[in-house]
């Protein structure tokens, strides 16, 4: 059966496609942010395999769980901590 | 029609009235990046100033989920669809020269040539329908959970199934943008509608208001609202008492504060300020100014559909996962650069990100003391490229309008580990 348009709908619009846009890219940048926030590695992985996280919930769908695992291990080894006690001069 | 500049599509263009400036700007900024939607901004707005009979479905600021959602609904797509209409009619297009110039025509120039169904000629615009009005959050991400099949008890039998993005979504907050050139104001048939001298901000005289609509037709971003039980039309007033600094809970010293949407802010993701004019209407050079810092020096935010023409002063800092196509359209030709600006921050830009709602009173001046190098990171630009940052823990202390000290704080967010002599005390 064919449902009739419905403006009162509100999922009506949701079935609308916006071309463009990059799903790794998109993954790739979703954890870096959420890194940057102070995100742990393993609450990001529960995240994004949670459907209350559409966004993330989304690519991990399209892109599988190694390719997410391997995106959120790459982000997160991408970040060198500076030894503290040597850091002064950095200034 | 006058001949006015408006900078943000980089060329001069008419208007109904002569160009006249405010000595400060209303203007703020939104990290697009870090909003949940979570419509604390909203609400604090409507406890506020739209809880009265006849504004039930009145929102002065609300935040949609684009590319689908919209309040009223479709305000964009229909503005757009109107103007392209124009533009092939006029045998024109809308687009972006090289040198950020916008080649098509403002909303105030399509009208020339164009009659509206309402008889309307001064802007280009439409009057959304009653219904239109009714659901701000249609579009929004929701559970369907009307779907759901309960047993015999009311238990639910069946797990929840959240609707799936096919493509990209993003938070878009979206309030008045006090615009320098309003639409609403051009198109007042009874000069109802005026701009503060002293902060820009765009007000209706309830009294002098006959409710005929014609500001609700001509604003591009439908932030001018009809009560249909006082039968005049209504807007966001930007908090002006508070920008008055009128608010001695808050404020003791008497400076300004930022608007209740601004400050309720648990996201961070806004930040306000009242920008020095100069005369000719363009910002005054202030690197100290946060708001000058991010809009004007480093372009990391930009205005929301600055091709219809009434240079808007409420600036974003764009999704860094949407495509670029869309967004270009959305905020005009410096997203790309925006991106990447926001992606791999100066110093100065890390540290003003640190001061998003981080205080009540409005910053009128930055400074950085320097810290140590803490962590260098991986980083991958808008054209998938990748560069290394080094993030330093400086701190950032904001100044309120009377040179105080009212805020400082660490690029490192300082941490608090209480004593275990409290465990489980709460």
């Amino acid at each position: 059966m064919v449902k009739k348009y419905d403006k009162e709908d509100p999922l009506e619009m949701k079935v609308m496609e916006i071309p463009g846009g990059d799903i790794e890219h998109q993954a790739l940048v979703m954890a870096e942010e959420f890194r940057d926030m102070g995100t742990t590695k393993k609450e990001l992985i529960q995240m994004f395999s949670s459907p209350y996280y559409a966004g993330l919930y989304m690519t991990y769908v399209q892109l599988g769980k190694e390719n997410i695992e391997n995106i959120i291990c790459h982000v997160y080894n991408s970040i060198n901590m500076i030894d503290r006690s040597q850091n002064e001069q950095s200034i | 029609m006058s001949k006015v500049y408006n900078w943000q599509i980089a060329r001069d263009m008419n208007y109904p009235y002569e160009g006249k400036y405010p000595e400060r700007q209303f203007a703020a900024v939104f990290n697009i990046n870090r909003c949940i939607a979570c419509q604390t901004c909203t609400m604090a707005c409507k406890s506020t100033w739209t809880f009265s009979k006849g504004q039930e479905l009145m929102w002065w600021n609300n935040v949609e989920t684009k590319p689908y959602g919209g309040y009223p609904q479709h305000w964009d797509i229909k503005l757009l669809n109107l103007m392209q209409k124009a533009h092939n009619r006029q045998d024109k297009t809308m687009t972006w020269s090289t040198d950020g110039e916008y080649n098509g025509m403002t909303i105030f120039e399509a009208a020339k040539k164009e009659k509206t169904k309402n008889g309307q000629s001064r802007v280009l615009g439409y009057l959304p329908e009653d219904s239109e009005w009714k659901k701000p959050n249609m579009g929004e991400d929701i559970s369907p959970t009307k779907k759901t099949k309960k047993d015999k008890m009311g238990f639910i039998t069946d797990p929840i199934k959240l609707p799936e993005h096919k493509s990209f979504f993003f938070y878009l907050q979206r309030l008045c943008n006090h615009c320098s050139y309003p639409a609403c104001l051009a198109a007042c048939p009874r000069k109802a509608i005026y701009k503060r001298d002293e902060d820009g901000v765009v007000l209706i005289d309830q009294e002098r208001c006959r409710g005929y609509r014609k500001c609700v037709e001509a604003c591009p971003y439908k932030k001018a609202m009809y009560n249909g039980q006082t039968k005049i039309s209504e807007k966001c007033i930007g908090c002006y008492p508070r920008l008055e600094g009128k608010d001695k809970h808050i404020t003791p010293d008497g400076v300004p504060v930022e608007t209740r949407c601004m400050s309720s802010c648990v996201g961070k993701i806004r930040m306000q300020g009242l920008v020095k004019m100069q005369k000719d209407g363009l910002w005054a050079k202030d690197t100290e100014n946060p708001l000058y810092w991010m809009v004007q020096k480093e372009k990391v935010a930009l205005p929301l559909y600055p091709q219809f023409g009434t240079e808007p002063n409420m600036f974003y800092i764009p999704p860094r996962w949407a495509p670029r196509a869309y967004l270009t359209q959305m905020f005009g030709p410096g997203v790309e650069q925006a991106i990447d600006k926001y992606t791999a921050p100066s110093r100065e830009l890390m540290a003003i990100l640190q001061l998003f709602r981080a205080q009540q009173e409005v910053i009128y001046k930055f400074k950085i003391k320097k810290g140590p190098r803490i962590y260098d990171k991986e980083i991958t630009l808008s054209d998938g490229s990748k560069t290394i940052l080094d993030i330093y823990n400086d701190t950032v202390i904001g100044y309120n309008e009377k040179g105080k000290e009212c805020v400082r704080t660490t690029v490192e967010e300082p941490m608090y580990e209480r004593p275990n002599k409290h465990f489980n005390s709460i």
